[in-house]
């Protein structure tokens, strides 16, 4: 019965959209975030930002909380090419 | 295994009462070359494409918006008139009172209305909250992000009671000023290495900081007013639209959430859900795109209908007009609709979206100073030139646009051929024959700003919307 019920338990058609946008980036499928996967012109800045437990890796739920939150934080200042002005880190 | 297959097998939707639920959701400024309903390079919809793709929902793959601002767009939506016979944003301050809404008609019909709205078009003050019980409204052009849990919350409780409803739910994603979260500002365009920074509503070049900031709006013209018109902007150009694309990212993010929160409120079923943008955005003019091409990228939309129904999704290639969202609602619901809607049903294309196009239809699109007429094989484009040149509100000079200079072209082709088929160009003139002939611009029709606040017209100034202060020239 257990076997049936999971068999018939029907796939949401809207899975978690904080996932979706995860798996769109994390291109070496650890499931996380890295500096590298990071498409932004100041990676460093939104890793700062970002990555609550400072392990360097953004998770889903790191992720999700800046994606729902309003007004929005990570887009202020995300648009210069810091590095270009050897600001790495910024 | 057998009793899996009969324990599993699709169950067609129940409906929550007598009347099917209804939820509108407008995504702003989305054309529909850029969502993954087309053939666009980068996957910038994929909740939109997940839609499209469930049982019962029909995507319109030419469905044009009758006007190319919220203001007029939204109004056409509303009441399922064509933009010049509302008059909003043209000739009329707000809604008239005796042209009656969506939301009207489904609270006389006893629905439950509420409205997630934002930005300075879609106001109380132009009409917008006219039928609606619930109206939370936020005045910047703000994305769908703080309208999510509201809205979802007002479902939730919505569903408690007998009653059907209609939610409305709306938001700016992808229109300047860009709000979006960092982690999409260039999802699809890292290796981008010039010197245009853009998002937050602004386009950063050096030359910006030192110029007026309303020519920063992100636009291939303005980068051309600041450069030059021979400087080659191609880089550019296609930075631009990949900004666009992440904005458009970001919205579908939050569409996800929205779709999220509708499926685990388990209305996903129940309701006839209508995904679309009021009107799209062109970045580019001279060497950068035609007038042909600009059309395109203004007027023509994405536009999802689902059912409740187990039927294949599908996709109609017919012409179709977002003032036939109205009409094509009522008819589902078997309610009556307004007598004076411009518009058309579309139930017995949502019944059988196998059903051949067939050529009939003449849609039509404005903008103050340009208008577009869309059959299956034809469009008629039109110009209103201003007359007088630069007008200024201090000055007696009334600013009037017209008359209109026709040009006609077979779609795909650039030609231009009005002097070879004057039948066609009298045939598709016949559309808006009932439009006036020349149009007076007064801004605060143009915006929506009557009664406004100075607050309001300066965020519409900071938007590039003509909102003149005395003195100012028009652009």
């Amino acid at each position: 019965m257990i076997l049936l019920l999971l068999a018939c338990s029907p796939e949401p058609a809207f899975a978690d959209p904080a996932q979706d946008v995860l798996d769109q980036l994390d291109t070496d499928g650890s499931g996380a975030l890295t500096l590298e996967e990071l498409r932004a012109p100041n990676p460093w800045r939104m890793m700062k930002i970002l990555d609550k437990d400072a392990n360097s890796r953004i998770d889903l739920d790191e992720l999700r909380a800046d994606l729902d939150r309003w007004p929005v934080i990570t887009g202020a200042g995300m648009n210069h090419r810091a590095h270009k002005a050897g600001k790495q880190g910024g | 295994m057998l009793l899996a297959m009969l324990a599993c097998a699709v169950e067609s939707p129940e409906l929550r009462g007598e009347s099917p639920d209804v939820i509108l959701i407008a995504l702003d400024t989305v054309r529909w070359d850029h969502t993954s309903l087309s053939d666009a390079p980068h996957d910038t919809t994929p909740t939109l494409r997940r839609l499209a793709a469930l049982p019962g929902a029909v995507t319109f793959t030419r469905a044009y918006t009758a006007a190319s601002w919220s203001l007029a767009a939204y109004a056409s939506l509303f009441t399922g008139l064509d933009a010049l016979t509302h008059g909003l944003g043209f000739t009329q301050q707000k809604l008239s009172p005796s042209q009656p809404t969506l939301a009207e008609v489904f609270s006389t019909y006893g629905y439950q209305t509420a409205a997630f709205a934002s930005g300075p078009h879609l106001d109380q003050a132009n009409g917008f909250s006219r039928g609606f019980d619930t109206w939370r409204h936020e005045k910047s052009f703000s994305p769908l992000t703080p309208q999510i849990e509201p809205a979802l919350a007002w479902l939730e409780s919505a569903r408690q009671q007998p009653a059907p409803y209609f939610l409305f739910v709306q938001g700016y994603d992808a229109h300047p000023p860009y709000t979006a979260p960092a982690v999409f500002s260039e999802m699809f365009s890292p290796e981008y290495d010039g010197d245009l920074h853009l998002g937050r509503g602004q386009m950063r070049t050096k030359e910006c900081r030192v110029v007026n900031t309303r020519a920063c709006t992100p636009s291939i013209s303005a980068l051309q007013r600041l450069r030059g018109e021979d400087v080659d902007l191609t880089l550019e150009h296609d930075h631009i639209n990949t900004h666009y694309d992440s904005a458009l990212r970001a919205g579908d993010y939050n569409l996800g959430r929205l779709l999220h929160g509708i499926e685990q409120h388990g209305a996903l079923d129940e309701a006839i859900i209508v995904v679309l943008s009021d009107h799209g955005k062109s970045f580019a003019e001279g060497r950068y795109s035609d007038e042909t091409a600009r059309s395109e990228q203004l007027f023509h939309v994405p536009l999802v209908i689902r059912r409740p129904s187990t039927a294949p999704a599908a996709r109609w290639d017919g012409v179709v007009s977002l003032v036939d969202v109205l009409p094509t609602l009522l008819d589902e619901l078997e309610m009556v609709a307004p007598a004076h809607a411009s518009g058309q049903s579309l139930r017995s294309v949502l019944d059988d979206p196998t059903q051949p196009v067939v050529d009939d239809r003449a849609v039509p699109s404005a903008e103050l100073c340009c208008y577009a007429v869309q059959s299956e094989q034809w469009e008629l484009i039109g110009d209103r030139r201003l007359t007088g040149g630069v007008w200024t509100p201090a000055s007696d000079d009334t600013p009037v646009f017209g008359p209109t200079q026709w040009r006609l072209y077979r779609h795909g082709s650039r030609a231009e051929v009005s002097a070879e088929h004057p039948e066609v160009v009298a045939s598709l003139r016949d559309a808006i024959a009932h439009w006036p002939d020349q149009l007076v611009a007064d801004p605060d029709n143009i915006n929506g700003a009557a009664g406004q606040d100075e607050e309001l017209r300066k965020s519409l100034r900071q938007h590039g919307y003509w909102a003149p202060t005395p003195g100012e020239a028009t652009p």
